[in-house]
C-alpha cells in the first residue's frame, strides 16, 4: 500500500512519470530484442522516423493545456498541409533555402492555429467544433494543393534533417525546436499564464488576465509546432501525404493523454506529450522488430493504449473527467 | 458546471446578455426548437431546385435520403453519447466491423444473414461495454478510451481477414439501400423507412421515457443525477453500448450498399457523425435531441449533393462543408461569455 | 477617526444612478454609492437586490446600461476586470477563485504580469506574497504548494492576498468572508484596519450582522436594485437593517413560531437510527435516533463532521457503523442513496449548482427528476402529468416563476431551492435531510421554507437540517447536534438552546466556562476543512 501511495504521490507531482517509465521500459525491451536499435549509427534514422509524431504530440499540447475543453483536432491536416506545401509548391518553384522555407511553414502553421484560437476564444465556438471544421477545411486544402498525383521532392537540408548534420542527428533539431521554444517562453509569464487560464479561466479573467490573448497564443503555438512537424514529416518521406492527417491527429492526442496531460486543461507538460509519443512510437517499433505480423500492430497498439491509460488513471487519482 | 457560486443572479444572463428583445426572443425559440436548421434545410433544397436541373427528381431526392439515412444512423449513437456528456471516436471502427463481419461470415463462410448480424451486434455490444466501463469506472477521458477501442477493433478485424476482405454480401441486403428499392410495394428505398422508424423510436426514447430522461439528467449534471437517484454508471455505459450497436447496424447496411466488406468503409463517419450532431444543434452534456441530428444529417446530405452537382473538386467540397458547419454553429451554439461565469 | 467628516472627504469611488438590465430583468435600477478614502463601507441587501450586479459593474465584469462611475473624481468606463484593477478597484468573491493546480505564489500574483511581459520582478513576488499571507494566516504555507492542497479557508486567503498585494484603492469583499474560518477572518479584519489607516477603502458585502458591526464605518442598503439609504454604522441596528432590506421585522418571521410553538412527541416512533457511525477513522462513533415530527439541527464549525454525518444518513456511513431504517420497521441498514430513498428518506444537497440543479433543463424537468415513474401515461412520460403534479408544490412553496418549460436557471436562488425541495417532497418522504437549505437564499424564500418545515412536522415527517446560521438553530430546532473534530460533541435541547450555549459548544465548551462570543474573537478553530470540500475530500 505504501509503495502504491508513494507512486501515486510521485505521479501527482510529476504526471509524466508514468509515460517516462513506460518509454524507458519499452526502450530497454527494444534494445534487448534488437541490439542494433541502440547503435549510434542507427540514431538519425530512428529519431527522424519519430520526429513527426513527437512534434505532432507537442503541437496538440498547448490547446489542451489552455482549458475550457480546449483541443486541436486540426493538427494532423495542418502538418500534412505544410508537408505538401513544401513538396508541391515551394521546392518545385525553386524556393529551397531553409531561411525561406522554414519561416513560411511556421507562419502557415501559426496562422491556422491563431485562427482556431480566435474562433475558440473570441467567437466562443466549442473547441472540438471549431477545430473539427478546421480539420475538414485544412484537410480539403491539403488535398487540393497536393493535386491528382502524389508530389515528391527533397533538397539538401531536408535530407540532412532526416539524416544528420555532421555528427548531430537532424531530427534532434525538429524535436528540439518545440522544446527550446517552450523553454524560452517559460522565461516570459506566458507559460504560467497558459496554465492559469487552463486551470481556471474565470479566476484568471477576474484577476485581470487577458484570457483570449492567452488562448489564441496557445493555439497559435500549437499550429507553429504542427508546422515543425510538417517539416519533419516532409524530410522523412519526401512526398505529399494528405491521407496521413487523421492518423497523426489521433495518435498525437493519444500521446498527450498518455503523457499525463489532463484533457480538462491546466495540468500536464510538453515533456509528457513527448514521452507519450515516445511510448507509442516504441510500441509500434517493437511490434515490427519482433516480427509480429503487421496486421496485429493496430490491435496491439489499441490494447496497449487502453492498458496504459487505465493503469495511468488507477495510479494517478488526480486525473478527473470534468463533469 | 464546475463553478459553485451560490448567490443567485436573477435571470441567467447566458440567454440574453443585454441583446435586443427580438434577438433574445429568436434565440429563445432556437433553444426550444431547431428553427435555424429547418430554415437552412429548406433554403438549401430550394436553392438546389432553383439552380440545378432535375434536382427535384425522385432519383436525386432518394440519393439525398439514402445518404442522410446512413449518416443519420451513424449520428444516432453519437447523439446519445454526446447527450450523456461523452464523445465516441470508435463509431467508424464499429461501422467497419458491422460491414466486414457480415461480408465475411455471409460471403466467405456462408452463414445466414441473421446469424452473422447477431455476431456483429454482439461485437458492437461488447465493444460499447468496454468503452463505457473503462471511461466511467476509471474516469479516463472518453475520447482516449474510444480511440483505443477503435484501434483495437479495427486491428482485430484486419488480422481476422488478413488484410483484405474477400466476402461478398447477399444481394437482398443491397436492395435495402438501393435508390430504386421498394418497400412493400412502395417506391421508397427500405433504408429510408428503416431510418424513419429508428428516428421515431430513438426520438421517443430520448424525450418521452425514463431511460431517455436519465440520459439527459446524467449529461447535464452527473453529481446531481446521482443524488436524484439516477443510476449514472448504468446510464453512461448503456449510452456507449447503444452507440456501438447502432454503428454496427450502419455497417450492416453499408455492407449491402457496397456489396462487399471493406475495413475502411467506416472512416468517413469518424468526423461526419459528429458533424451531423453538431449541425443539428445537440451540445455536449444534455442539450438537444435526435430530431436535431436527423435535420443535421439532411442538411449535410443536401449540401454534399449541391456541391457534387456543382462539380467542384472534392477538396473544395470539403472546405465549403467545413465552412458551412462553422457558419451554422456560429449562429446558435456558442459558449457562455467568461463574464457570465463569475 | 472623526465619523462626521467621512461623508465630506473626497470620494475615491463614486457611483451615480447605475442601472443594468439582463434581458427583461432589471437587476439594478438606480444605484448610487459614495466611498471616501479610508472607509469600510458595508453593502447589504437581500439576494436579488442587485448587490452582485453592482459589484460586477464596479469590477468591470459588466458595463452599466446607464449611470456614471468615477474613481478619484475621474469618470471611468471599465472594459473588463483588467481595466478596473488598473484603476485600483479589485474584488474578492464569495466563490473561492483560485487555480487549483498552480502554486500559492502564482495564485497570489495571478494577472499581475502581462501575457508576455513581466511587470513584477520574481524576487519581489516571493517576499511580498509571504508578507501579505503572514498577515492573513497563522502559518504561511510553502509558496510552491499547489493551492488545491490547502483548506478552503486558506485558499480564499490566497485570493484575498491576490487583491492585497496589488495595493488597491478600493477592495471589494463580496461575501468573501463566508469561506474563511473564524481566526483567519479576524486576521483579515485587522489587516483591513491597518490598510484603512493608509487610505484603502473597502466595500464590504456580507449577510452577517456581526461582521458588519465589527468593521463597517457606514452601511448602505440595496433593495430591488435601488439604493435605499446609507447609515452610519452606529445607527445600523440589526432590526433596522432587516426592516430596510425587507420592510418587515423578524428574521424568521411568524412561521418560525409555528415550529417553535409545537412540542415534539417523545413517544413518536423512531424513523431512523444511526448506530456507531464513525465519521473519521479514530473519531468517536455517533449514535442518533430520529423520531417522527422532530426537527433536528446539525451545527458546528465548518468541516467538523456535520456535513459528513448528514451524508452518512443518506448514502450510508463512510466507515464503521450503520444507519438503520426503522421507517418501515425492518431495521435494514442503509448503504446507498437508492436504499435511503426506498426507505422514505429525501436529501436536499448543499451545493445547489453542483449537486442539485440541472441548469439547462426546465423547471418541470428539475422537479420531476426523482419521480419520473409517476409521470408515465401509457408507457411514455407525459408533460401534462408532470405539470399537474408540480402545480400544488408550486403554490404551497410559493415558487415565483414563469412557465414550467423555462430553464431552471432563470429562477432566483431561493426559487431554485424550492424546486429542489419540491423534487423530494414529491416522493412523499418520511424523513427529509436538508443540507444547509437556506444558503444563498433570500429572506422571503427562507420564510417559505420555514413555513414548510412547520407543515411537514405537523404531518409527522422528521427533518434533519444542517445549518450554518445560529439563528436558524435557535428559532427552528427541537434539538441541535453539535459536531466537533469529526464527532458529536454536544446535544442541546430546545430548553438549552441559546446563542451563547450553541456558539460555546462549537468551541467545545459549555456556557459556564465563560462567555465566548465566537463570532469575531473565537479561539483557534482547530483544523478546519471547510464546507464546500467536505471532510476527507482534500
Amino acid at each position: 500500500m505504501t509503495a502504491l501511495a508513494s507512486v501515486r504521490a510521485l505521479l501527482a507531482r510529476r504526471p509524466y512519470a508514468f509515460a517516462a517509465l513506460l518509454t524507458l521500459t519499452l526502450l530497454l525491451i527494444d534494445i534487448a530484442v534488437q541490439p542494433a536499435f541502440a547503435a549510434p549509427s542507427n540514431w538519425p534514422a530512428v529519431l527522424a522516423s519519430f520526429a513527426p509524431l513527437a512534434c505532432a504530440a507537442m503541437a496538440s499540447t498547448p490547446a489542451i493545456l489552455s482549458g475550457g475543453g480546449g483541443i486541436d483536432i486540426s493538427i494532423g491536416p495542418v502538418l500534412t498541409l505544410v508537408n505538401i506545401v513544401i513538396v508541391a509548391d515551394l521546392l518545385p518553384n525553386g524556393l529551397t533555402s531553409p531561411l525561406l522555407v522554414v519561416p513560411i511553414c511556421l507562419a502557415v502553421g501559426a496562422a491556422i492555429g491563431a485562427i482556431n484560437g480566435f474562433m475558440v476564444a473570441v467567437l466562443r465556438f466549442q473547441p472540438v467544433v471549431a477545430t473539427l471544421c478546421a480539420n475538414i477545411v485544412v484537410g480539403g486544402l491539403a488535398t487540393q494543393v497536393q493535386g491528382g498525383s502524389v508530389p515528391t521532392g527533397s533538397t539538401g537540408w531536408t535530407k540532412d534533417l532526416a539524416g544528420s548534420f555532421g555528427p548531430v542527428p537532424g531530427a534532434l533539431l525538429t524535436i528540439g525546436a518545440p522544446l527550446l521554444i517552450w523553454v524560452l517562453l517559460a522565461r516570459t509569464p506566458f507559460i504560467k499564464a497558459l496554465y492559469a487560464v487552463g486551470g481556471d479561466d474565470a479566476t484568471a479573467y477576474s484577476a485581470g488576465m487577458n484570457v483570449p490573448v492567452v488562448r489564441i497564443a496557445a493555439y497559435a503555438l500549437g499550429g507553429l509546432y504542427a508546422g515543425i512537424a510538417g517539416i519533419a514529416l516532409m524530410s522523412l518521406i519526401s512526398e505529399g501525404a494528405a491521407s496521413m492527417a487523421t492518423q497523426y491527429t489521433l495518435l498525437a492526442i493519444a500521446s498527450v493523454a498518455l503523457g499525463g496531460t489532463a484533457l480538462s486543461g491546466g495540468r500536464g507538460s510538453l515533456v509528457g506529450s513527448l514521452l507519450g509519443a515516445g511510448s507509442i512510437y516504441l510500441i509500434n517499433n517493437l511490434l515490427n522488430e519482433v516480427n509480429v505480423s503487421t496486421l496485429w500492430s493496430t490491435a496491439i497498439y489499441g490494447a496497449l493504449l487502453l492498458f496504459a491509460v487505465v493503469v495511468g488513471a488507477v495510479l494517478t487519482n488526480t486525473r478527473r473527467r470534468t463533469a | 458546471m464546475s463553478d459553485t457560486a451560490l448567490t443567485d443572479t436573477p435571470a441567467a444572463p447566458e440567454t440574453a446578455g443585454g441583446r435586443p428583445p427580438l434577438v433574445a426572443q429568436l434565440s429563445d425559440w432556437q433553444r426550444r426548437f431547431p428553427l435555424l436548421q429547418i430554415v437552412a434545410l429548406v433554403a438549401l433544397y430550394g436553392y438546389g431546385l432553383a439552380t440545378i436541373d432535375g434536382f427535384g427528381s425522385h432519383r436525386v431526392l432518394y440519393a439525398i435520403l439514402i445518404n442522410a439515412s446512413l449518416l443519420g444512423l451513424a449520428g444516432a449513437g453519437q447523439t446519445i453519447v454526446v447527450l450523456v456528456g461523452g464523445i465516441d471516436f470508435s463509431i467508424a471502427a464499429f461501422i467497419s466491423a458491422g460491414d466486414v463481419v457480415i461480408a465475411e461470415l455471409c460471403g466467405t463462410y456462408h452463414w445466414s444473414v441473421p446469424a452473422a448480424a447477431a455476431v456483429a451486434l454482439a461485437v458492437g455490444a461488447a465493444g460499447g461495454l468496454v468503452n463505457g466501463l473503462l471511461s466511467f469506472r476509471f474516469k479516463v477521458e472518453p475520447l482516449i478510451v474510444t480511440l483505443g477501442v477503435s484501434a483495437l477493433v479495427s486491428g482485430l478485424l484486419l488480422k481476422w481477414i488478413n488484410g483484405a476482405a474477400t466476402g461478398v454480401t447477399p444481394a437482398w441486403l443491397g436492395d435495402l439501400t438501393a435508390a430504386n428499392g421498394t418497400t412493400f410495394g412502395l417506391a421508397i428505398p427500405p433504408v429510408v423507412l428503416i431510418w424513419a422508424l429508428v428516428a421515431l423510436v430513438i426520438g421517443l426514447v430520448l424525450t418521452r421515457t425514463r431511460a431517455g430522461r436519465h440520459l439527459y439528467l446524467t449529461g447535464v449534471n452527473q453529481q446531481a443525477a446521482k443524488l436524484s437517484l439516477v443510476r449514472v454508471g448504468r446510464t453512461w455505459i448503456c449510452a456507449y453500448v447503444a452507440s456501438a450497436v447502432l454503428a454496427v447496424c450502419v455497417g450492416i447496411l453499408l455492407a449491402g450498399y457496397s456489396g462487399s466488406g471493406n475495413v475502411t468503409v467506416g472512416d468517413p463517419y469518424l468526423f461526419q457523425s459528429l458533424a451531423a450532431v453538431i449541425v443539428g444543434g445537440t451540445m455536449f452534456g444534455g442539450r438537444g435531441d435526435y430530431w436535431r441530428t436527423v435535420l443535421g444529417a439532411l442538411v449535410l446530405s443536401v449540401v454534399a449533393l449541391l456541391l457534387s452537382a456543382a462539380q467542384l473538386p472534392s477538396a473544395e467540397q470539403q472546405m465549403i462543408t467545413g465552412g458551412l458547419i462553422l457558419a451554422v454553429v456560429g449562429l446558435y451554439g456558442r459558449e457562455r461569455r467568461l463574464r457570465d461565469r463569475i | 477617526m472623526n465619523e462626521q467628516s467621512q461623508a465630506e472627504r473626497p470620494a475615491v469611488l463614486e457611483a451615480a444612478g447605475l442601472a443594468k438590465a439582463f434581458g427583461a430583468t432589471r437587476a439594478l435600477r438606480s444605484c448610487s454609492l459614495r466611498m471616501p478614502a479610508g472607509e469600510v463601507h458595508a453593502l447589504m441587501g437581500e439576494n436579488g437586490s442587485g448587490k452582485s450586479t453592482l459589484v460586477k459593474i464596479l469590477t468591470g465584469v459588466h458595463a452599466p446600461d446607464s449611470g456614471t462611475l468615477t474613481v478619484d473624481g475621474r469618470p471611468v468606463r471599465f472594459g473588463g476586470p483588467a481595466a478596473a484593477i488598473r484603476a485600483g478597484v479589485m474584488a474578492v468573491y464569495q466563490e473561492v477563485l483560485v487555480v487549483g493546480p498552480r502554486s500559492v505564489l502564482e495564485n497570489v500574483w495571478l494577472g499581475a504580469d502581462g501575457v508576455f511581459r513581466r511587470r513584477v520582478a520574481e524576487a519581489d513576488k516571493r517576499s511580498r506574497a509571504a508578507a501579505v499571507l503572514a498577515e492573513l494566516l497563522e502559518q504561511v504555507p510553502d509558496l510552491d504548494t499547489p493551492v488545491e492542497q490547502l483548506s478552503l479557508s486558506d485558499r480564499q486567503a490566497c485570493g484575498i492576498a491576490r487583491a492585497l498585494v496589488r495595493g488597491p484603492k478600493v477592495l471589494i469583499l463580496d461575501e468573501a468572508t463566508s469561506a474563511l474560518d473564524v481566526a483567519t477572518r479576524d486576521r483579515l479584519f485587522r489587516a483591513v484596519a491597518r490598510r484603512k489607516a493608509e487610505g484603502m477603502s473597502v466595500l464590504f458585502v456580507s449577510h452577517r450582522m456581526d461582521e458588519v458591526d465589527a468593521i463597517a464605518d457606514r452601511v448602505s442598503v440595496l433593495r430591488s436594485g435601488e439604493s435605499v439609504v446609507t447609515l452610519d454604522a452606529a445607527e445600523a441596528t440589526t432590526a433596522e437593517l432587516v426592516r430596510l432590506m425587507t420592510g418587515s421585522e423578524h428574521l424568521a418571521g411568524a412561521s418560525a413560531a409555528d415550529v417553535a410553538g409545537r412540542a415534539p412527541d417523545p413517544a413518536a416512533p423512531v424513523l431512523l437510527r444511526a448506530a456507531g457511525v464513525r465519521l473519521h477513522p479514530g473519531a468517536e462513533p455517533v449514535d442518533f435516533e430520529l423520531r417522527a415530527g422532530e426537527v433536528v439541527g446539525l451545527a458546528g464549525l465548518e468541516g467538523h463532521g456535520q456535513d459528513a454525518f448528514i451524508k452518512a444518513l443518506w448514502e450510508g456511513p463512510p466507515g464503521e457503523g450503520s444507519v438503520l431504517r426503522t421507517v418501515d420497521g425492518t431495521g435494514a441498514p442503509i448503504r446507498s442513496e437508492q436504499q435511503a430513498a426506498a426507505a422514505g428518506i429525501g436529501y436536499v444537497p448543499r451545493d445547489r449548482r453542483a449537486e442539485a440543479l440541472f441548469g439547462t433543463m426546465s423547471i418541470r424537468e428539475n422537479f420531476s427528476a426523482a419521480t419520473l415513474r409517476q409521470d408515465r401515461r401509457s408507457g411514455l412520460l407525459s408533460r401534462r402529468a408532470a405539470q399537474e403534479r408540480f402545480a400544488p408544490y408550486r403554490s404551497a412553496l410559493k415558487i415565483r416563476m414563469g412557465r414550467g418549460s423555462d430553464p431552471v436557471s432563470t429562477l432566483s436562488g431561493g426559487n431554485q431551492q424550492k424546486v429542489v425541495i419540491a423534487r423530494w417532497l414529491a416522493r412523499d418522504p418520511q424523513v427529509l435531510l436538508l443540507n444547509d437549505p437556506t444558503r444563498g437564499v433570500d429572506i422571503g424564500a427562507k420564510r417559505d421554507i420555514y413555513a414548510l418545515l412547520a407543515e411537514l412536522t405537523a404531518r409527522g415527517v422528521a427533518v434533519v437540517m444542517l445549518s450554518t446560521e445560529v439563528d436558524e438553530h435557535i428559532e427552528l430546532m427541537d434539538r441541535v447536534l453539535v459536531f466537533r473534530e469529526g464527532a458529536l460533541s454536544a446535544t442541546l435541547t430546545r430548553a438549552e438552546l441559546t446563542r451563547q450555549s450553541l456558539v460555546a459548544a462549537f468551541f467545545g465548551r459549555t456556557v459556564d466556562e465563560g462567555p465566548v462570543s465566537g463570532t469575531v474573537a473565537g479561539p483557534d478553530a482547530g483544523p478546519t476543512t471547510p464546507a464546500l470540500t467536505p471532510d476527507g475530500a482534500a
